[in-house]
Order: structure tokens, then C-alpha cells, then sequence
């Protein structure tokens, strides 16, 4: 085994927890902590993991060596000394409450399983509102079963599996530990499954492609897949396997994309068979057509940075070459082409999370937390107006004003996101937002119309007007939640992405134009033809209309938090999460642009 | 699909608790704190890296949000609305403690409760999962990991009683915390939380 040496960074972390790290590891561990939000994100995955191990310890008992029970989290932290304060009330229902646990868990843990569950139905999807519901074309269907098969809904409601069982998608199969056997089908592909696997099927049903995720001993008809956790992946176009996590996948209707960041990953395509395997740093392509299905091997593409400045919130003018960055400490104005900062201020404001510029490029809105929303005439560095949020303690996500200018937005966020504020930009009077109980997670201005598109957690693209303040119609694609919403400038095109994937609308025949698997930053060209989409090291482009990828940039391991196209067509500016400034790439000419 | 929908509007909706509510309330209390509390340690404990310190700052954020019980809105986010409290309590305390340098400065605090906050959900979700990936430790490496945690067995002990260098606990504590974030990791990533 390899002599086993945590990073100097790692090993201070551990220290200040442990409580042994001596006046300079601590000090040097905030100097960390201050200036990266990955180290503090370590540091309190570190910090979690020592508590959760501290609290499951306290009932630890040294015994000897063949005690194999697993300590459990405590459900509560015990004891709770008292308090002045604390009620005596209190601490009898404490008492009571910890009493009843007991005995629920009591009960629970003797529960006869098959009393107890709720049978999971077969999903069934319902399209664009339309009142058809169609069956899935693909199913999971459980052949045989030698031993134990549970069935693990999205709800988590367990029950056994059955032969000739049909699996929802989002639901897991677990096979027990004991020499369970067992065979499952999907869209016509058996997969033999060992003791202790389990697989869960990702993808929404009617869809194309159809992914597992599985953990254990899966074999799919000869081929053994060693890996664990591992992925299958069925589209029109291929078959695929590897390392979960590690891959980048976008399939449209016309082809699918496979992009090996790690390891490899084996890529057989359905039109004649032809395998191939993608080894680290390479992507193919494979569509119906006999094309050469040839690796490419893109050099990763270092983009120019556009201002030596940090960059945590970034905004662009209508004109395309102002810019507004929050730098973690000041708001400045920056013009693009000279390079130059125009302007620089203090907003005295509390973790700020967004900004906008109104349509006519004078204000500038600032969402926060402690005051919510502010309002800025950047060019006399005067406050126009200060909006509260309807709760305290809460985040403005998202500013926005309509394109007329008459009405700002953002939407609020404490934990979750938990709906969208409006206000009327001429006496600031709040408006009411038509967009139900939904969690909205996303919402964009349609341009050339009075109508704003959210997008909710159950995956409803909710189009609603800000003049009239209602709602106008409810589209769905999936049940995948929408995370960005983004309107081609032409007011034609939408495009909603989320952990699913994304999809394009087709606003005026409210259909689905195109969508595929791969997520990430969204942008529309100027003329509306070209989108552009960030995922994490890859910058792609497709054809906005048709669906189709024109080409694909291998980026640095980086994921943009914001993208737009350049005016003058020829660049793409995004924010760079990793390195926190405003970068530019070139956009790849040819003659599919 | 025309229709009117459900209007969001951006009001504030005021507070309102009889007292006969007040009868209910303790129960749900008991309800939510339980259910809440390892996650509210664990915030308490990044912000204030000091695990008796990070106790009685859970007393304490516990007794508040009792007292301030009546103005939670059922429905709405309890684990959030702690860590608000418990963030003020935490504040307080690192003001009470002047300049000393075994605490994290506020700013860095106020950084480190932003981003905790929004990790909560992630957070959880890693526990859960260090349940299972404890369970597939080798015994005696679980063991030696709990005795170190519990602070039962003094790291001196431990080594004797593998007849290593204490330096080798602190070594294979090391490696086991790497595992089992992996581990951690990649249970997540197969239950497509990753």
C-alpha cells in the first residue's frame, strides 16, 4: 500500500478540528479560508465529518476486536443540560418524546415489510399539457429473482420486487447479500444482477436516452462492468459504460456526444456495431450515419482574461461593453474595450448575489442580503432605491427588470428558493407574481413580449404576464427540476436546463424544438442562431434551430458561473468559477456556423 | 391551459399563535430540534472549531429557539431558521472572547455561515452516507476510529495497543478520514446526488 501523506492543507484542517493545530496552522488556515471558497467548503465537509464522527462515538464502548456494530448518528444530542429558560414543560416532552421514539423505532424495527408499503405505480408522462398520457416505450422490467430484490421508490417507500415487476424511473433496485440473483430488462437489454447491487434508472421515460447508475455486480449481456459505481448509457445512437462522474454526455435527437474527462469509457454505436474506446481527454461523436467515429483530442483552450480583477457577481450593459463586477468587497463599472475602470464603490451590502442592469444601462440593481434589493444610478454612484425582502434573512437571486424597464424582479432565496418578488419601477408599488406554489428556481424575461418564464423544481416552465400579473400557460417537459432559463433576444427560443438535461422551446408553437442530455450555463447568440452552453472543462456550441453540436471547446477544469455573447459575434465572455475573473474565448468559425 | 394562477405576492404575512396553540407547540419543538440538532452542532462546530464550546452554543441557540418558538412558521425552513439563530449566538460568543486567536475572526465566520448555510442539504446528505461507509470499514480500523473520537481511549492507548508510534494513529486517522469522504463521495454520486 502506498505510504499514505495528506496535503499540508488536509493535515491543518484535521489539526484545527482535532484541536492541536498550534497559532500559525490556525492562522494560516483563515488566510485560506478568507480568500477561497473551495478551502471553505472543504474545511466544513471536514468539519461535518469530524462532528457526525464525534457525535457517533459518544456512545462508543472499547470492546474487544470482534465487536463489529456500527455506531449510528444519535437522533438527538444528548443531554440537553438545563437551561433557566427551558421550560420545565419542555423538558417533560423531551422525555416523553424520546420515549415514543423508542417506541416507534421499536415498532419499526419489527414492521412486517410487505404491511407497510405503498406500491410504486409506473410512471407515466404527460407532455406540453397536452391530455395524452403515453406509455412508456422503455421499462425496466424484472425478469427473474433468485432471493431477495427490493424496490426503492424516489419517496423512499421500500417493497419487494416482483417477477414481471415494471420499475418507475428514479427508483432503485437493491438486490440483498445472500446469493441473490437476478435478471432485469430494459428496452430489450437484459442485465444480470449479483448479491448486494443496486441500480437506479436516471432517466425519465420517453426520452431517448436511459441511464443506470449501478453499484455492485452488474453485467450487461457478455461484459462485465468492473467498475463501481458504474454507468450504462442507452441512446438512439450508442451504447455506452465507464465511470460514473467522470464522463460528459450530450445526446440530441441527431446524435450523441461522449466526453472522457477520466479514465475510459467504452462506446459501442448502434448503427454498425463499432467500438471504441475513449480514453481521457478525448470526445467522440457518434450519430445514425456511418461517419468515422474517430476520438478527437481537443487541447484544452486557456481563455484570455478579459480584467485583471476579481469577479464574483458580474452584469453586462445593453451597450455590450459595460460591465458591472461585484469583487467580493466593491461594486465597479468597467468598460470591455478600454480595459478601463469607470467607477468604484462601496455597497455596504451583506453577500451579494446578483446583478442587472436596467434596459436603458443607467441603474443598476443589486440583489443581497441586508437590504434585499438595491437599486443604483451607477453614474452618480447614488442609491435610487433600497427593497426589502418580504422575510428577513433572505437572499435576492437573480435581479431582473422586464424589458421595458417598468418592472424589476428577483427571486428569494433562504435554503431554498422560495418564489419571485416584483416591484413597479415608477412608485416602487410591489406586484403580484403569478406563479403558484411551485419552488421557482429560474425565471427570465421573454423579450419583444410581456411575459416572464420560470421555472419550478417539478420541472413547470410557468409563463406568466407582468403586465396583467397572471398567469398565461403552464408548460412541462419532464418532471427534472428547471435550474436556468434563458430567452433567445428574438423572443422565439427558450432554453431550460437542469440536472436532466435541457431543452429548447419553440415559444410561438409553445413545442419542444429540441433537448438533450448535458447541462450547464446558458447563452443565445445575438441573431438567436447559436447556443451556447458551459458545462464543466467544456464550452459547447449547437445550432439553436436544428439541435445540432457545431463544435465543442475543451476548457480549462473550470466551470463558468455566467455567459453571454459578445456583440460583435466573434467572442463569448463567462465568469470563471475557479479563477473568479471575466474571461473570453473566440468562437470557432467553420463552415457549419 | 389559460388560467389565473396562485398569486406569490411579496406582503409579509404576520405571526399569529393563540395560546391554545402554545399546548402543541412543544411537541412539534421536541419534533423539529431532534430532528435538526445534529446539523445544528455541526454548523455551531465549523464556525467554533472547539467541541465543548460548540456544545454549549447549542444549549444556548437551543433554549433561544424555544423562547422564540412562536414566531416559526410551520412549513417553512426549521433548519435554516436555527442556523440564523445559531449564527447570532456564535457571533456573540466570538465577541464575548475578544481578539483570542484559538477562534476564527468574524468576517471568516460570516463566510463560513454564508456557505454553510447554503450546504445544509449537502451536508445532511454526507452523514446519512457516513453511516454506510463506516459500515464497511474493517472492524478494527472502525474501531480505532471511534476510541479516537470518543476520547475514551488517548491516542497513546490506541497505539500501544496496535504497538505503533502514536505518529502512525494520527497517520492511519488521517487516511481513514480521506476513505471515507471518498467513500462518502462516491455513495453520493451513486444515488445521483453528485
Amino acid at each position: 500500500m502506498n505510504e499514505f501523506e495528506p496535503s499540508p492543507f488536509l493535515d491543518i484542517i484535521n489539526r484545527v478540528l482535532d484541536g492541536t493545530a498550534n497559532e500559525s496552522e490556525r492562522s494560516q488556515l483563515q488566510q485560506n479560508l478568507a480568500k477561497n471558497s473551495q478551502a471553505r467548503d472543504l474545511y466544513l465537509r471536514y468539519a461535518n465529518l469530524h462532528c457526525t464522527l464525534r457525535l457517533m462515538s459518544g456512545s462508543f464502548v472499547p470492546a474487544d476486536e470482534n465487536d463489529v456494530s456500527v455506531p449510528r448518528i444519535p437522533s438527538s444530542v444528548p443531554p440537553i443540560p438545563s437551561a433557566k429558560s427551558w421550560s420545565a414543560s419542555v423538558r417533560w416532552a423531551i422525555i416523553c418524546a424520546s420515549m415514543a421514539a423508542v417506541v416507534l423505532l421499536a415498532i419499526w424495527a419489527f414492521r412486517i415489510p410487505d404491511q407497510t408499503v405503498e406500491p410504486i405505480q409506473p410512471e407515466l408522462a404527460k407532455h406540453n399539457g397536452d391530455p395524452k398520457v403515453e406509455r412508456s416505450r422503455f421499462t425496466l422490467r424484472v425478469v427473474e429473482i433468485h432471493g431477495k430484490l427490493d424496490v426503492i421508490g424516489e419517496d423512499k417507500i421500500v417493497r419487494a420486487a416482483a417477477q414481471g415487476d415494471e420499475v418507475p424511473p428514479g427508483a432503485t433496485l437493491r438486490s440483498g447479500e445472500d446469493g441473490t440473483k437476478a435478471i432485469v430488462e430494459l428496452a430489450g437489454k437484459r442485465l444480470h444482477l449479483g448479491a448486494d447491487t443496486s441500480i437506479r434508472w436516471m432517466k425519465d421515460d420517453v426520452k431517448p436516452p436511459q441511464i443506470f447508475v449501478a453499484h455492485g455486480d452488474v453485467r450487461l449481456e457478455k461484459v462485465a462492468l468492473k467498475t463501481t459505481p458504474a454507468f450504462v448509457l442507452l441512446t438512439p445512437h450508442a451504447e455506452m459504460r465507464g465511470d460514473y462522474g467522470n464522463t460528459d454526455v450530450a445526446v440530441s435527437a441527431k446524435s450523441t456526444r461522449v466526453a472522457v474527462n477520466e479514465g475510459t469509457v467504452q462506446l459501442i454505436r448502434r448503427s454498425d456495431q463499432k467500438r471504441l474506446d475513449i480514453v481521457e481527454g478525448t470526445w467522440v461523436y457518434a450519430s445514425a450515419d456511418n461517419d468515422p467515429m474517430v476520438p478527437q483530442r481537443p487541447e484544452r483552450q486557456a481563455p484570455e482574461v478579459a480584467l485583471k480583477v476579481r469577479a464574483d457577481r458580474v452584469a453586462l450593459a445593453p451597450d455590450g461593453k459595460t460591465m458591472a463586477i461585484f469583487t467580493g468587497a466593491k461594486l465597479e463599472i468597467w468598460d470591455l474595450e478600454t480595459k478601463e475602470r469607470l467607477k468604484a464603490f462601496d455597497p455596504a451590502l451583506k453577500r451579494v448575489t446578483g446583478l442587472s442592469f436596467s434596459p436603458n444601462g443607467e441603474w443598476l440593481i443589486v440583489g443581497a442580503r441586508a437590504p434585499f434589493v438595491q437599486v443604483w444610478d451607477w453614474r452618480n454612484e447614488r442609491v435610487v432605491r433600497t427593497l426589502e425582502s418580504p422575510q428577513p434573512e433572505e437572499l435576492a437571486f437573480r435581479p431582473v427588470f422586464s424589458p421595458d424597464g417598468s418592472r424589476l424582479y428577483c427571486s428569494r432565496h433562504a435554503g431554498v428558493f422560495k418564489g419571485v418578488c416584483g416591484w413597479n419601477t415608477l412608485d416602487w408599488r410591489p406586484l403580484g407574481v403569478p406563479t403558484g406554489k411551485g419552488k421557482v428556481k429560474s425565471f427570465a424575461p421573454i423579450p419583444k413580449t410581456d411575459l416572464f418564464a420560470a421555472g419550478t423544481g417539478d420541472g413547470s416552465l410557468i409563463l406568466w404576464n407582468s403586465g396583467s400579473e397572471k398567469q398565461q400557460e403552464v408548460l412541462r417537459h419532464s418532471k427534472a427540476s428547471i435550474q436556468e432559463i434563458c430567452a433567445s433576444a428574438d423572443g422565439r427560443l427558450l432554453a431550460q436546463t437542469g440536472p436532466e438535461g435541457t431543452v429548447v422551446w419553440h415559444l410561438s408553437e409553445r413545442k419542444v424544438r429540441w433537448h438533450f442530455e448535458g447541462n450547464g450555463h446558458l447563452a443565445f447568440s445575438q441573431d438567436g442562431k447559436l447556443l451556447a452552453i458551459a458545462s464543466y472543462g467544456y464550452l459547447d456550441f449547437w445550432n439553436s434551430e436544428t439541435g445540432q453540436l457545431l463544435s465543442t471547446i475543451r476548457t480549462e477544469n473550470d466551470q463558468m458561473q455566467w455567459l453571454h455573447f459578445a456583440p460583435d459575434g466573434q467572442t463569448i465572455i463567462g465568469l470563471s468559477g475557479a479563477k473568479h475573473r471575466v474571461v473570453t474565448w473566440k468562437i470557432p468559425t467553420g463552415p457549419a456556423f | 391551459m389559460v388560467g389565473r394562477g396562485e398569486y406569490f405576492d411579496c406582503e409579509r404575512t404576520g405571526v399569529h399563535v393563540d395560546n391554545k396553540e402554545k399546548l402543541d407547540l412543544s411537541a412539534d419543538f421536541i419534533r423539529l430540534l431532534t430532528g435538526h440538532q445534529a446539523a445544528l452542532l455541526g454548523f455551531i462546530y465549523s464556525l467554533v472549531p472547539n467541541w465543548s464550546d460548540a456544545e454549549d452554543l447549542l444549549q444556548q441557540t437551543s433554549v433561544v429557539l424555544w423562547e422564540k418558538f412562536a414566531e416559526f412558521r410551520p412549513g417553512t425552513d426549521f433548519g435554516r431558521w436555527a442556523c440564523t439563530v445559531a449564527r447570532f449566538k456564535v457571533m456573540n460568543f466570538l465577541k464575548s472572547q475578544g481578539r483570542d486567536r484559538h477562534f476564527f475572526s468574524p468576517e471568516i465566520v460570516e463566510q463560513l455561515a454564508d456557505q454553510a448555510e447554503e450546504s445544509l442539504a449537502a451536508l445532511e446528505a454526507e452523514r446519512k452516507a457516513l453511516s454506510y461507509c463506516l459500515e464497511k470499514l474493517p472492524v478494527t480500523e472502525r474501531q480505532m476510529l471511534m476510541g479516537y473520537y470518543s476520547g475514551r481511549m488517548a491516542v497513546k492507548d490506541l497505539a500501544d495497543k496496535r504497538e505503533v508510534t502514536p505518529f502512525a494513529i494520527y497517520k492511519a486517522i488521517s487516511r481513514l478520514r480521506e476513505a471515507l469522504l471518498g467513500c462518502i463521495e462516491r455513495r453520493l454520486a451513486m444515488e445521483g446526488m453528485r
